[in-house]
């Protein structure tokens, strides 16, 4: 079954075509990575799919038309977006945050906190200023896996981080797929799509090769 | 109403208002209803004096030398009645080398007309330290509120405050301070309120940076949202060599509300470093977007960010 199919998917800026004609499908339980150089258009294809910038096209959640929907009405359908750079937040605990959407108890909350590789002790933080952009990223990380969404997107999640922290971040999407959730993972990295199943490079705001990871990050190379 | 039955009610409106009593009644304290002096307790250290002239009443606070409190002490001031004329003046000083923490809890919770007028003196030794955290409550038609404050803190001195309300209607606010640091001295005066409905909320901070290696910080959290509107005034003056100092303004507006941030930052020394950041107008899209993205409405993002901002 298709959890999310893209149809035509166009959207234009100030006479500026950003994205073109994207059309490509996921499989429930797939992890799917979007390549491709800055500017090709990836970041403004997640936000589309969520809802926070409005395209053309078609957009389907498990075969149901979503394009219409707000950004709320398609998070509660079992949509979450994690931004490349998440906001912090004054006032706000990490345990509040990750609570807004998930049940998990404070127990659970502190052990996710450690898996992402951050101390359990902060779930007592503030989520502002003081938390790094690696640390914020983490915390946005450990909330998707314990919301436990259907359909994972995340907008370059490895970029601003060490190599250490990315086979980290690898081990974190696959344990959030195998804890059922379907992943569109946005990125520059060729390194980032060995945990996918399936690849689209993305130029100039259209997807031009769809197929294997190893295949796609090939020509993407030779972009280069 | 005897005094017993004044006390009883009173403590019994305290709670309703959101405080707990159990900590009040547990602290050094002055609790002031109306213009009475219900209760005062003080410790050994803290000499606490109170007195009536005319219609104010005069609370003298002195800690003496080397005394370090471990537990806070709380200044109760409320209006039980609909209409009052509250004054209080308040002389605080802080012998060297003490520390305290005090809780000044105000709450008016059955006001149509009551007015909060309070001036005060606080003199912090040297290499003394004062928290001061001043927490209101004007039930749901709102007080008029005012309050001149002048602090010095002297050479290693630190003064750190924060003024916060509880939920409800805040009616006129008018906040007035005055802080001059001396040498190596700290200054941390934080300011967060929600205007709602017809509120007016005036706040002008004025720090002084006046002794070397002085730092300080004055930080504005505030939101408006119906009718109300707000103006902030902070002045941060670096006099002295290596003085540092910082403005933060960060003022949310929602509905018909308004908001004038006037940041003044003024430098006369050229070792000093004096900076500003001011943010104002509607909530931060990316953090409504990031907040949505979790399957919260707008109107419920809004409230998650204005809530934390002023917590």
């Amino acid at each position: 079954m298709h959890i999310l199919r893209l149809v035509d998917v166009s959207l234009e800026k100030e006479g500026r075509s950003i994205l073109r004609n994207i059309s490509f499908s996921i499989n429930k339980g797939e992890i799917h990575a979007v390549l491709g150089a800055n500017g090709a258009g990836k970041s403004t294809l997640a936000r589309a799919i969520m809802g926070i910038e409005k395209a053309n096209g078609k957009i389907l959640f498990k075969e149901r038309e979503i394009s219409n929907l707000s950004i709320t009405k398609r998070a509660k359908q079992g949509i979450r977006f994690m931004q490349q750079s998440p906001p912090s937040f004054e006032g706000i605990k990490i345990r509040e945050y990750i609570k807004i959407d998930s049940a998990k108890s404070i127990e659970e909350i502190r052990k996710i906190l450690e898996k992402v590789g951050l101390p359990a002790k902060y779930s007592e933080r503030f989520l502002d200023d003081s938390l790094s952009g690696g640390e914020r990223k983490r915390v946005e990380l450990a909330s998707l896996l314990a919301a436990n969404p259907e359909l994972i997107i995340l907008d370059e999640p490895d970029s601003g981080i060490d190599m250490v922290s990315i086979n980290r971040i690898k081990k974190i999407i696959l344990e959030m797929n195998k804890n059922g959730s379907t992943i569109l993972l946005i990125t520059h990295k060729e390194s980032m799509t060995s945990i996918a199943d399936k690849a689209h490079l993305m130029v100039n705001g259209k997807i031009v090769a769809s197929g294997a990871p190893k295949e796609i990050n090939k020509l993407f190379k030779g972009l280069k | 109403m005897n005094f017993e039955e004044e006390f009883k009610k009173f403590i019994e409106e305290y709670e309703k208002s959101g405080f707990v009593s159990e900590d009040l009644l547990s602290s050094p304290r002055v609790i002031i209803n109306e213009s009475k002096v219900l209760d005062k307790k003080d410790i050994e250290g803290l000499i606490i004096n109170t007195r009536k002239r005319g219609s104010s009443i005069y609370i003298d606070l002195i800690l003496k030398r080397n005394v370090k409190l471990k537990i806070p002490v709380h200044m109760c001031m409320g209006v039980i009645k609909k209409e009052w004329a509250q004054r209080i003046i308040v002389n605080l000083k802080m012998e060297s080398n003490s520390e305290m923490k005090i809780l000044s809890h105000c709450f008016f919770p059955n006001s149509k007309d009551v007015k909060h007028f309070m001036k005060g003196k606080f003199e912090i030794g040297k290499n003394s330290k004062l928290i001061y955290e001043e927490e209101h409550f004007h039930g749901k038609h709102g007080a008029h509120v005012k309050a001149d404050v002048e602090i010095e803190a002297g050479d290693r001195a630190s003064y750190k405050s924060i003024f916060a309300s509880k939920e409800g209607v805040l009616g006129r606010l008018e906040l007035n301070y005055k802080i001059i640091l001396l040498d190596n001295a700290r200054g941390d005066v934080c300011t967060k309120a929600f205007g709602k409905k017809k509120d007016i909320i005036s706040i002008i901070e004025y720090m002084e940076l006046a002794g070397r290696n002085s730092h300080g910080l004055l930080k504005s959290r505030v939101a408006t949202a119906e009718n109300s509107s707000c103006i902030v005034k902070s002045v941060m003056k670096g006099i002295g060599d290596g003085s540092v100092g910082h403005v933060d303004c960060t003022e949310i507006i929602e509905g018909n509300g308004k908001i004038s941030a006037i940041p003044i930052v003024e430098v006369y020394n050229k070792n000093a470093r004096v900076t500003h950041e001011a943010s104002l107008g509607k909530v931060n899209r990316k953090q409504l977007e990031s907040l949505m993205s979790k399957g919260l409405t707008e109107g419920e993002a809004t409230d998650v960010i204005i809530r934390g901002m002023l917590r």
